[in-house]
């Protein structure tokens, strides 16, 4: 009897070990969920704020007929709906990790597991515009291979095989949306700098030899402007990087190790990066 | 058209609207600077459309429209690149403003 009772209560204290270890690999998802959406919403931020502010300023460069002004307006209006539906889009990856958390710290109890299938279901949706390439798609098409067995409390390891490639999927095709929208900045940026270098470096600098006239200050902030990199374009290569990083965190989290801690240090560090930036511009 | 072309062709657009963005238009003359106003609109417009649509998106018919525009896009750029004065860029680019706004009707 004593024999029985010593078994039964090692394989007591064993189980409850495991279910320990076995909620180490998701500990943090939540958190870097919600640092992985809010640094997404901010790229989107500035990027249709730099579209905007662009746009209107080509109005004035350019040709002022009743065709272009609507042209444009149209196709800006199209962009604020599609940031909009970006946004969204988003929030089921954070939604997604939070049910993922709560179910791994002990809850898998049938109301857990019906909302975390819910925010799954949100996953699946395409968003707008956004359709991954047939390489990419058949990449992803493996990666319930990836869950590691009983590495995993077993409500969370079948969430996982469940969900393993709607969720790669969907952080696949939020980094193409990221590397659309940092296009977008980036063209644009790309375009001032080039202006800029052209109006107030090179040309004066040109003309300046020819002519013998000095330069000035002005002429020595442009230079230095013009050879730094742009701080935006900086922070949003950061920001591509963390979202590689991202998929490769989920990878490991399926494969039952778990990474997230320092990906949230990152996300935090471009997140209050973008935030500095838009504050500065806001003063301006 | 592969997503790879649809990109390069993309990339030569964005180019093309670069080219004419630098140019100061304080240096023109009052025709110029108005074809440098009809120019710059065009090649934004062309560089706002394909922004808006994913190669994904694009329609069989689209699709068939876009490799001739592809190349002659693809022609316009490499004979800007090697241009420096900007009544030289407007004449070139004028030559192509059919392809700018071929461009936006097939993508939109």
């Amino acid at each position: 009897m004593g024999i029985r009772l010593l078994l039964l209560l090692a394989s007591i204290l064993t189980g409850l070990g495991c279910a320990r270890v076995q909620v180490e690999p998701v500990r943090g998802v939540a958190a870097s969920g919600r640092a992985y959406v809010e640094t997404l919403k901010k790229v989107n931020e500035h990027a249709l704020d730099e579209s905007l502010a662009f746009s209107a300023h080509v109005l004035t460069l350019g040709d002022r007929t009743a065709p272009v002004l609507q042209a444009t307006t149209d196709a800006m209006r199209k962009r604020i709906e599609d940031t909009a539906a970006a946004h969204a889009y988003f929030d089921a990856i954070g939604d997604y990790f939070e049910g993922l958390e709560a179910l791994a710290q002990g809850d898998p109890g049938e109301a857990t597991s019906k909302a975390l299938e819910k925010t799954v279901d949100a996953l699946n949706k395409d968003p707008v515009g956004l359709k991954l390439s047939d390489p990419k798609k058949a990449a992803l098409s493996g990666f319930a291979g990836f869950v590691a067995r009983q590495a995993h409390a077993a409500a969370v390891e079948k969430a996982l095989r469940r969900d393993a490639e709607p969720v790669a999927r969907h952080l696949a095709l939020c980094e193409q949306q990221l590397d659309e929208e940092i296009r977008w900045v980036e063209g644009r940026i790309s375009a001032d700098r080039a202006r800029t270098w052209k109006q107030k470096v090179e040309d004066p600098f040109l003309a300046g030899e020819k002519e013998g006239k000095a330069l000035g200050k002005a002429w020595e902030d442009a230079w230095v402007e013009g050879v730094k990199a742009a701080p935006l374009v900086a922070l949003l290569t950061q920001a591509r990087k963390a979202s590689r990083d991202m998929q490769t965190s989920w990878k490991k989290l399926l494969q039952g190790a778990s990474d997230f801690e320092a990906l949230q240090a990152s996300l935090k560090t471009v997140k209050e990066g973008l935030d500095a930036l838009k504050a500065l511009k806001d003063a301006r | 058209m592969t997503p790879e072309a649809f990109a390069a062709f993309r990339k030569s657009v964005e180019d093309t609207f670069q080219s004419l963005y630098t140019i100061d238009v304080g240096s023109l003359s009052p025709e110029d600077r108005q074809r440098h106003q009809r120019l710059l609109s065009a090649a934004y417009l062309a560089v706002l459309a394909f922004e808006n649509k994913a190669f994904g998106d694009l329609t069989a018919s689209a699709k068939a429209r876009l490799p001739d525009l592809a190349q002659r896009a693809r022609a316009l750029q490499d004979q800007l690149s090697g241009l420096k004065h900007a009544s030289e860029t407007l004449e070139l680019v004028s030559s192509s403003l059919s392809v700018l706004t071929a461009i936006v009707k097939v993508l939109s």
